[in-house]
């Protein structure tokens, strides 16, 4: 049977995505204080001076970080960065290999650096070897993203801090939710995607700038001078596994069809976690929905 | 060839689609079918003893659908009676090809057989809406029609049960479909297998695991005949973004599929989220989101010469109707169709340029009048 319209939708206009329109001027004032010149455009459509990009961009930030009302002063926080910048603002770097924190967990206290890193050059063949040769490359990233995240919470727990803060932007956040729905892991979508990660009782992950995207960040360090350092990424094949296929998906959304990249993260803040299920499963620490009695 | 994979001795000719194992036919034939049994089994889907109409168009998932429930009834004693239920649309070229597919079933299953048409539900078929509305918002008519006419064709026939050919695909689209469009309520109940409409007769999927893969290589194993032409007015295929994105993920890992209905089942919406709630519509009484349901808002249009009135949005359309309400209350009818308002308006500007040039102010039939005449079975 044909299935267009099979969804019954009240309007027509529910049925397409919002394609953005490229209308780019800059010769309008900004559109905050409305005095001063513009230099940014965001969305595509909305346009700041200097002073009201940075003055909405710190707000933003620190509403979400107020909103949440978990942070007090004084608390000890721990930033994953890989930029080498890091130390210039007067952070205390600490440095750990992922290799040696699979092999052996158990010493983590062992392993943490304070500013040089042990790695070797064949640490990547290293980790490969220890996931199974056949398994597909979705799961290998999959079980190595579990394992990240167990090092975080293992290392800020040694580190006496409360709190991790991660640097997801809204298109990580996107494409780490459709990853999640596409391998089963719908129930995970909260803690996963939202603000704070609470799996563990002590360590709490959180993702501050998951409401920025990536143009907002470059000029942010572009106006505040901070110039990190660049990696060139190697191509991957985007239908070599499920994450790539969704990071290239999300990435044309994001080009095309901005509009929907933002609905995806709000669907996702929607979804509650399952808190009826005692059992915790021993990887992932997400309690378990047993859908041997679920239809 | 290698050898089938269920061990049975025989040599594989196939690769089944969700496993990636090697099977032969028989072997392939039981898994299918004993899937579907598991599905029905599993969730409790039909009393004994109940008539379940099947909604069969003549296509693929229909006529598996209709084969596997005659064949599965008989074989577990499942107590049921089956028949056919189709709708016609009225589109030449289309759907009188496909019904002659669906009779054909009738035959060969020995299943009674009730065809709905349009014309006999609403007074119009989908080729003289198509002529009014043109190719670009049809679907917009068929579906809604559709999904009303099977409900009614199911209580016309008093049947306890409507069972649909949605497979697996359908259902994952579905739910990467209502993410990226943000719509919490269909995804909350659009991986539910069984859906009841209000008072109505409940909907089931019984092929809701089963691939799409799967079933056009069931019905072609199986020689089943079904029609394969797509809709005449298929238009520029919405859902494209959801699809796409399905098969392309399927190619990486058909079990994808499994796990994005999984997922779909085992979110659940946060309680303070803001959900809109289903109620009757005024005129027919079936269930909608809305005062009046969707297709009694299109009928209206269709009716009076407004044809785009339920195109745009449902906020539109309650102030075009309450206008209306208004006019017809207090209008000193004038034998005229003219479309103008009594504000000077052109309504529906797209549509219909208005002929007179606002001398005549509208007359429109009694709403009540209208839609009693042409809802009623």
């Amino acid at each position: 049977m044909c299935s267009v319209s099979d969804e019954n939708f009240e309007n027509e206009a529910d049925k397409v995505m919002v394609k953005s329109e490229r209308r780019v001027t800059l010769s309008a004032n900004c559109n905050k204080c409305r005095t001063a010149k513009s230099c940014v455009v965001l969305r595509n459509k909305d346009t700041y001076c200097k002073n009201c990009f940075l003055a909405g961009a710190t707000h933003k930030f620190k509403a979400l970080i107020g909103k949440s009302r978990l942070i007090r002063p004084n608390d000890r926080d721990i930033l994953k960065k890989v930029e080498q910048e890091v130390t210039s603002f007067g952070f205390k770097l600490y440095c750990i290999s992922f290799v040696e924190y699979i092999l052996n967990p158990s010493i983590i206290h062992g392993i943490i650096e304070n500013n040089e890193l042990n790695i070797s050059e064949n640490d990547k063949d290293r980790l490969w070897d220890i996931l199974v040769k056949k398994t597909s490359k979705t799961n290998k990233t999959d079980v190595i993203n579990l394992f990240m995240r167990q090092l975080l919470v293992d290392a800020a727990k040694y580190l006496n801090c409360k709190f991790i803060f991660t640097p997801e932007i809204s298109i990580d956040i996107a494409s780490h939710l459709l990853t999640n729905i596409s391998l089963g892991r719908g129930c995970h979508v909260p803690i996963d995607t939202g603000f704070c990660d609470e799996r563990d009782e002590d360590v709490k992950i959180l993702r501050p700038l998951r409401l920025f995207d990536l143009k907002e960040l470059a000029f942010y360090n572009k106006f505040n001078n901070l110039d990190p350092i660049c990696i060139r990424h190697r191509e991957v094949n985007p239908y070599s596994s499920v994450q790539d296929l969704m990071k290239k998906f999300v990435k044309d959304l994001q080009e095309n069809f901005p509009a929907t990249v933002t609905t995806v993260m709000k669907t996702g803040d929607k979804l509650a976690l399952d808190k009826d299920n005692t059992e915790i499963c021993k990887l992932c620490k997400v309690s378990i929905i047993n859908s041997m009695f679920r239809f | 060839m290698p050898l089938c994979s269920a061990k049975c001795g025989k040599k594989a000719i196939l690769k089944r689609p969700k496993t990636g194992d090697a099977m032969c036919k028989e072997c392939f034939f039981e898994a299918f079918e004993n899937e579907v049994h598991f599905t029905i089994t599993r969730a409790k889907l039909f009393k004994p003893n109940a008539t379940v109409a099947i909604a069969a168009s003549g296509g693929k998932d229909s006529t598996v659908l209709a084969y596997v429930m005659k064949l599965l009834n008989k074989k577990y004693n499942y107590k049921l009676k089956l028949l056919l239920l189709s709708i016609d649309e009225g589109i030449t070229g289309y759907r009188d090809d496909s019904l002659d597919t669906v009779k054909q079933n009738r035959d060969d299953y020995e299943m009674p057989l009730k065809v709905m048409s349009y014309k006999d539900l609403y007074g119009w078929t989908m080729d003289e809406i198509v002529a009014e509305i043109g190719r670009k918002n049809n679907c917009t008519f068929c579906g809604v029609f559709r999904r009303q006419a099977l409900d009614r064709g199911a209580n016309l026939l008093k049947v306890d049960y409507l069972a649909t050919g949605h497979n697996a695909d359908d259902i994952a689209e579905t739910v990467l479909m209502n993410i990226l469009r943000g719509d919490l309520a269909r995804l909350n109940r659009c991986t539910s297998i069984i859906t009841d409409s209000g008072d109505g007769i409940p909907r089931v999927k019984p092929l809701k695991y089963a691939y799409e893969k799967e079933i056009v290589m069931y019905a072609y194993f199986r020689k089943l005949v079904y029609f394969s032409t797509e809709c005449v007015f298929a238009p520029n295929a919405y859902r494209g973004h959801a699809r796409v994105l399905l098969k392309d993920l399927e190619k990486i890992d058909p079990s994808v599929i499994m796990n994005i209905i999984q997922s779909g089942e085992s979110i659940k919406v946060n309680e303070t989220a803001n959900m809109p709630s289903l109620t009757n519509c005024m005129r027919c009484g079936y269930v909608s989101s809305q005062d009046i349901c969707k297709a009694c808002v299109l009928l209206e249009g269709l009716n009076k010469g407004l044809p785009r009135l339920g195109i745009g949005k449902s906020s539109k359309v309650k102030r075009i109707l309450n206008e209306n309400k208004l006019k017809n209350n207090s209008c000193n009818i004038n034998a005229s169709t003219c479309c103008r308002t009594s504000t000077g308006d052109v309504e529906d500007i797209e549509d219909k340029k208005c002929l007179c040039g606002g001398s005549q102010t509208i007359k429109s039939l009694p709403v009540d009048k209208i839609m009693s005449d042409k809802l009623t079975i």
